[in-house]
């Protein structure tokens, strides 16, 4: 079991406001009221499956050396290591741990495009970093890779995921505003059961969605499917913002920017949510499932369970920022032993 | 017969001076300037983006506590001109540069990590500012300084690479001396008991924790006000908006004042308040000690290292450990017995220890 001797845990500073904090260091009750964003309660709740003691810490940089550095050590009972839960802004390190970092929602384009930002100007920081949960990201430093030890850490249980709102998928190529608002129109569908041959579902990120090569391969299918009643799309809106319309928006907007276009008449094969189904509800939906997902998935927001539903597993990737054979092993370990990488080209799409 | 030593060289960059009101970097500068000129152990020279600045030019500017002057005279002059400074003497930069080094001796300051650690409390153009070359600058410097333990810490643990290069330089106190005086001659304040914050407002000042420790009955029905001296920063606004009419009766803002000005409200204040999340130095923690007044201070960074046994310390996040120090630094009995500790560390911090490290790296590298 990974940290057995506890874990020091830092959040990301944007949402500490959300937490009613009454020390610099506190434990998981502080968090019951707290109204953090719903990537970080999956990223909380993945470190607390490992059943490892955690302690959190408000501000790691308070910590730096000499007498503050001491006061802390002096309360926390032994633990060496010390998890930052990162947006991507910044890692923090903490003098004297072993540090980790768990890179969550990256998906986001705003938190990926700071990570970005970061290995540019301060590439050794990654280096300082003794493993990274569940990424396997490798940076660039002057003439060396720095890639810190994969740690993947799945979610336990069968918890089931939040209330799913399945609807018919509706998109105006000139709108991604008028596409989530037609769509948010559309009565809520029950899952349909054993009507399809085949299902795909597509979970890409904001990220995932400006992969030409991904939302073109998207696009190609989503047209043979728009004929093909015999087989099933359901798009599941990514995690980009807090409102299921302006989840719905970003969908529709990388859909259409990367070439989905359909006609404005809604097919019931081409169905959208803004949270995942349940898994039992995909197995009565359909015979064959296959998962399509780009390397940015939060895959721990899901139990292991949910991904063995899968026949396939289809993860889009970028080459620059992993190495095959850890990225590999960790897409394993994440989503079972069926997964297939799909690489795609570096360039990146031009945007009018 | 007498052998003249000679002196070695440093050219000392000073661009932080045009500001036009000085606080923070430009007083630093000031401050290093003076004590290397006290020391007499550098032939030192002057520059800006490479070009020499007469002294004059400066000794002028630090005579009037201002930059503005000086900002005119360089706009004014002719770069086509201008001279180059001397390439065999180390450059130092009282601050970080932005760019990599042109000579081959050259040094920088890191002040803090505010941008690299609390990115989220900048706005994104100056975290850009800050860290899109501090890289290379570190790279091609010859030294680094940083300006406490603390900072040098935060920076080795993030950059171990950069660790053979750092060095401490610690500022001091430079109250002009007429200011004793002037004080003496002015009509006493009439703001009753109060406790002084000195900084730009910003949020890792954490004076939110102040104002929430206010609605705690032992501070609330305490007679003990707060003055918060220092310009606003940025990201404050809405923090300065949502203020209450109680809040603005018992914390009163003064906005930027003079150098006078701030010396007699810390002066005349019981203890000065530091409730900061994070800090590169402290430097108000210093100028409050060299006037005998004691610092509450946040558990945090580079704080115990300044403000050493005279101070009561607590945690930035906890209003009850606010609250409960607050209550045993205002007893007379605890004043009294900080009011010469507090003497006693400021006097650690003098000319001779800010010029040093400096000096040993123009003479030796």
């Amino acid at each position: 079991m990974p940290f057995e001797s506890g874990l020091l845990v830092s959040l990301p500073a944007l949402e500490l406001p959300n937490i009613t904090l009454t020390a610099s260091l506190f434990d998981h009750t502080a968090l019951f009221e707290a109204r953090l964003s719903d990537p970080l309660q999956a990223a909380i709740a993945t470190l607390e499956a490992a059943k490892a003691p955690l302690l959190f810490l408000a501000r790691p940089e308070m910590f730096a050396d000499g007498a503050t550095l001491e006061w802390l050590t002096a309360r926390c009972g032994g633990i060496v290591d010390h998890l930052h839960i990162s947006d991507g802004s910044t890692v923090k390190l903490l003098p004297g741990y072993r540090n980790h970092v768990f890179f969550y929602g990256l998906g986001r384009r705003g938190d990926h495009d700071a990570l970005g930002r970061l290995e540019n100007r301060l590439p050794e920081i990654f280096a300082q970093v003794h493993s990274q949960v569940n990424t396997a990201l490798s940076f660039r430093w002057k003439d060396k890779f720095i890639q810190p030890q994969t740690l993947v850490m799945n979610r336990a249980g069968d918890a089931d995921p939040p209330g799913f709102e399945l609807r018919r998928l509706f998109l105006n190529r000139h709108s991604p505003e008028d596409s989530a608002d037609h769509t948010l129109s559309f009565a809520r569908l029950e899952p349909p059961a054993s009507r399809f041959r085949e299902l795909h579902y597509i979970r890409l990120t904001e990220r995932g969605l400006r992969d030409d090569d991904c939302v073109r391969d998207i696009a190609d299918l989503a047209a043979r499917l728009f004929v093909d009643p015999t087989k099933c799309a359901i798009f599941i809106a990514p995690h980009a913002a807090a409102s299921p319309r302006d989840r719905l928006r970003v969908l529709a907007a990388g859909l259409v920017d990367g070439g989905v276009h359909l006609p404005r008449a809604t097919v019931p094969n081409l169905l959208t949510a803004t949270e995942d189904l349940p898994a039992d509800a995909l197995e009565a939906m359909s015979g064959a499932r296959h998962l399509i997902v780009d390397d940015a998935d939060d895959f721990w927001r899901s139990p292991a369970s949910f991904y063995q539903t899968f026949e396939s597993v289809t993860v889009y990737t970028r080459r620059q920022r992993h190495d095959p054979i850890a990225f590999q092993r960790m897409l394993n370990h994440a989503y079972g032993a069926r997964t297939l990488i799909a690489w795609s080209s570096d360039r990146a799409r031009p945007r009018l | 017969m007498s052998v003249s030593r000679v002196k070695p060289r440093l050219t000392v960059e000073i661009a932080p001076l045009l500001d036009a009101q000085w606080t923070g970097i430009p007083v630093f500068t000031r401050r290093l300037i003076r004590a290397l000129q006290m020391s007499n152990e550098v032939e030192l020279a002057f520059a800006f983006e490479l070009m020499r600045i007469p002294s004059s030019h400066v000794e002028s500017a630090l005579s009037l506590g201002t930059g503005a002057f000086l900002r005119d005279a360089i706009e004014a002059s002719s770069f086509a001109d201008a001279t180059l400074v001397d390439p065999g003497a180390p450059l130092f930069y009282p601050s970080n540069k932005l760019h990599r080094a042109h000579l081959d001796h050259e040094a920088s300051t890191v002040h803090d990590l505010g941008t690299l650690v609390m990115p989220e409390n900048h706005e994104a153009a100056n975290v850009a500012h800050h860290l899109d070359h501090f890289e290379e600058e570190l790279e091609t410097d010859e030294a680094v300084f940083c300006i406490s333990q603390a900072t040098r810490a935060t920076l080795v643990t993030a950059l171990p690479s950069v660790t053979p290069k750092t060095r401490l330089i610690y500022q001091y106190v430079d109250w002009p001396e007429t200011f004793p005086w002037l004080e003496r001659n002015m009509p006493r304040l009439r703001f009753g008991r109060y406790a002084v914050v000195v900084g730009t407002l910003e949020p890792r000042k954490n004076l939110g924790l102040l104002l929430k420790a206010l609605a705690l009955p032992r501070v609330g029905n305490s007679d003990l006000s707060f003055i918060v001296v220092g310009k606003k920063g940025w990201l404050v606004d809405s923090f300065l908006e949502a203020l209450t009419p109680e809040q603005r009766k018992r914390v009163i803002f003064s906005g930027f004042v003079t150098e006078f000005v701030k010396y007699r409200l810390i002066a005349n204040a019981e203890f000065l308040v530091y409730p900061s999340i994070y800090e590169g130095f402290g430097i108000p923690a210093l100028e409050a000690m060299s006037l005998g007044k004691p610092v509450l201070a946040a558990r945090t960074s580079s704080f115990p290292e300044v403000v050493g046994d005279a101070g009561v310390y607590f945690d930035p996040f906890s209003e009850d450990d606010f609250a409960e120090a607050l209550n045993e630094i205002s007893d007379p009995r605890k004043l009294a017995e900080l009011a010469p500790r507090a003497i006693a560390q400021n006097a650690k911090f003098s000319p001779a220890r800010m010029a040093a490290p400096v000096i040993e790296w123009a003479t030796v590298g």
